[in-house]
């Protein structure tokens, strides 16, 4: 039993709000991801819960025990940095070896001994217990890392972007690596990153930070198909969410989404009184670009719009196109015939858009009886 | 001639040139250790490049050696001298000095890099310390020393020796504590080690190098100093530079080749411990450390 929670977390670094009023339930055995942009608080958050830094306000617990002021020593809980902080006068085996030798009472050598060789042979260093970290490669730096925090077999894992430093593939095989660790472990781990795909592929629920305050946390694929509003729906997802301003009016006892060259009507169901409550005011219509349709597969939409640019990525192409001066990605399936310039209709995957008041708290999500369409412009 | 070898050519001289006028001195006290009396101090206004018929008669002289005649003038008469009280002397306060800078100048180097401890006034009011001229404020040190019953004591040299060196020690051993990435004293904490722990076990193994250079380099100052030694001590309390100063006879006056033979030697503790520590003059050590 080794959840954490953070009760009511302020940090403040002079004028500087580092979190802000951070209340964060991390449950015990789960992969919890921390996403967000550099600078939102990631970092602090990792070095308040092992306790390098001291909240400013609020609490820390570890496994139901308040920690707030124990020191890092005594949590129980392993942190692997972001540049790795190895030992780099010691050896591999020393390196591992050291939190171990720490540890009062101090355990047996042979103990000692047993634990290091079991840690590096669940990373696969073995043959290099030797060798200074001067002559290891990144990955396998980054393996030392993990092993110094596995040895003492710690309640939590804390982990500050640790593949940031690693070559493409190399992380790709990591990523994977460390997600079985961690189900073999059976522990708690934190994972900080800025890498939207790492924190989708890893996790069994992700936080979204921005500017020291959560936006979000959920699973995956709620945090990719219900944003809880624009900054979660343009962190999350390759590329970012589309947003399009529109101005929110009533139009035939319904609501009305109004733009220069289109509208989206809005009938019927509860859901889109939020929409109407906010008529007059300007709100923004989101849609991920897989759930934007062009050309044939938007036949019949009075919307048309220029072609600005085609990517091709292999699996699919990313189609961008000028909307009222705004440009909206559509990812459409390989073998699409479509030119720069090409004036094509467009229309989008209503049931799963996203309206958000302006200030980008999610108001509207498609689903149950609402029924949104796209119009030509009253 | 291309403009290639033109250029080689004058770096070369330049170069040599250069290295003639600091390595002249050394070539004169080397020859002028070895030259008997006659040739360091010729009456004829002969000058003796090179000694003919080196001697150790120098060397015998001040280590209590009876003077020599080598004039066979009957002229040198002086009592016998041993300078070897002065070097043990200096080696206690050279020595002690240079240890007190170097434990209170490391605590103080690492409390401010890390914890940036003094904010930014600290750092440079320790630096301050340094550009006073050192005969500007030895008298009033002189008047505090004697009040304080300093004067002329062993514990009185270790002491300015300490403060004087300690801004040195402060300086350069906080950039290379400025150079680890604090992670890696804070992974030590976090594996369970205090703060004093994380330093001696996580830190100063990295800035061994750092440590035996600036440990070398205070060592010298405080072994080199004359002035102080001279103002605060000097009847009682005798270190070598201050004892090789005053090695002159009736005859000849000033000694040079006494003096030369005496400042060979105190050149060699200096190197022999530069040897000593020669493979931890490097830098670098924390290569690996880090992920860049």
């Amino acid at each position: 039993m080794a959840d954490v929670r953070l009760e009511r977390i302020t940090k403040r670094f002079g004028d500087v709000v580092a979190l802000n009023e951070l209340d964060l339930h991390i449950e015990d055995g789960e992969f919890f991801c921390v996403l967000g942009p550099p600078g939102a608080g990631k970092t602090t958050m990792l070095r308040t819960i092992v306790g390098l830094e001291r909240p400013s306000e609020g609490s820390v617990y570890v496994g139901g025990t308040e920690v707030t002021d124990v020191p890092p020593g005594e949590r129980n809980v392993s942190i692997v940095f972001q540049n790795l902080a190895l030992y780099p006068d010691k050896s591999v085996y020393d390196n591992l070896a050291f939190p171990l030798r720490q540890q009062k009472p101090r355990p047996p050598k042979e103990e000692i001994d047993k634990r290091v060789r079991d840690a590096a042979k669940i990373l696969r260093i073995e043959q290099l217990l030797d060798r200074k970290p001067a002559r290891l490669s990144g990955g396998e730096r980054q393996r030392v890392a993990i092993g110094r925090s596995l040895v003492r077999a710690p309640l939590v894992y804390l982990l500050d972007e640790p593949l940031s430093a690693l070559d493409a593939l190399l992380r790709l095989e990591m990523r994977a690596e460390l997600k079985y660790l961690q189900r073999d472990l059976k522990r708690t781990l934190v994972y900080v990153t800025h890498d939207q795909v790492e924190a989708m592929s890893m996790s069994d629920r992700i936080c979204v930070l921005r500017a020291g305050a959560v936006q979000q946390v959920a699973p995956p694929e709620i945090v990719y198909n219900e944003p809880a509003n624009t900054f979660v729906g343009q962190t999350v997802g390759t590329p970012p969410m589309n947003l399009l301003p529109l101005r929110a009016d009533h139009a035939n006892g319904g609501v009305e989404l109004r733009s220069q060259s289109f509208a989206i009507a809005g009938r019927g169901g509860d859901a889109l009184s939020a929409l109407a409550a906010r008529a007059g005011q300007a709100v923004q219509f989101g849609a991920r670009a897989e759930d934007v349709r062009i050309g044939q597969d938007a036949a019949g939409s009075p919307l048309r719009s220029r072609v600005i640019a085609v990517e091709p990525l292999g699996g699919e192409v990313i189609v961008d196109l000028d909307v009222d001066g705004h440009i909206v990605k559509a990812m459409t399936p390989p073998g699409i015939q479509i030119e720069p310039d090409e004036l094509v209709p467009l229309s989008f995957d209503f049931t799963r858009v996203h309206v958000f008041e302006n200030e980008g708290s999610a108001v509207y999500r498609a689903g149950g009886e609402a029924h949104l369409s796209i119009s030509a412009p009253a | 001639m291309s403009a290639k070898t033109l250029r080689t050519t004058a770096r070369t001289v330049v170069i040599a040139l250069i290295l003639a006028l600091f390595l002249f001195p050394v070539y004169w006290m080397i020859t002028m250790a070895f030259k008997p009396q006659p040739q360091w101090a010729p009456t004829t206004g002969e000058t003796y490049w090179f000694p003919e018929s080196p001697t150790f008669g120098n060397f015998k002289r001040i280590f209590g050696g009876e003077p020599t005649d080598e004039s066979g003038l009957g002229f040198l008469t002086s009592t016998p001298i041993d300078a070897t009280d002065s070097i043990i002397t200096s080696l206690i306060v050279a020595g002690l000095g240079t240890v007190l800078a170097l434990l209170v100048g490391i605590s103080t180097a690492y409390g401010i890099s890390r914890f940036r401890a003094g904010g930014k006034l600290l750092p440079f009011a320790i630096l301050q310390l340094r550009m006073f001229p050192p005969i500007a404020v030895i008298i009033p040190i002189l008047f505090l020393w004697t009040y304080l019953q300093l004067n002329d004591t062993y514990w009185g040299l270790i002491l300015i020796y300490g403060a004087v060196t300690f801004p040195f020690v402060v300086w350069l051993m906080r950039s290379f504590f400025d150079e680890i990435p604090r992670e890696i004293a804070e992974a030590a904490i976090v594996d369970g080690c205090s703060n004093f722990g994380a330093f001696r076990k996580a830190i100063l193994p990295l800035v061994k190098g750092g440590l035996a250079t600036t440990a070398l380099f205070v060592f010298i100052l405080n072994w080199s100093d004359y002035l102080i030694a001279l103002v605060l001590a000097g009847s009682r309390v005798i270190t070598a530079p201050v004892f090789l100063s005053q090695i002159r006879s009736a005859s000849t006056g000033v000694e040079f080749g006494s003096q030369a033979a005496l400042a060979l030697i105190l050149i060699l503790p200096p190197v022999i411990l530069a040897i000593a520590i020669q493979k931890h003059l490097v830098r670098g050590l924390t290569f690996g450390a880090i992920k860049r």
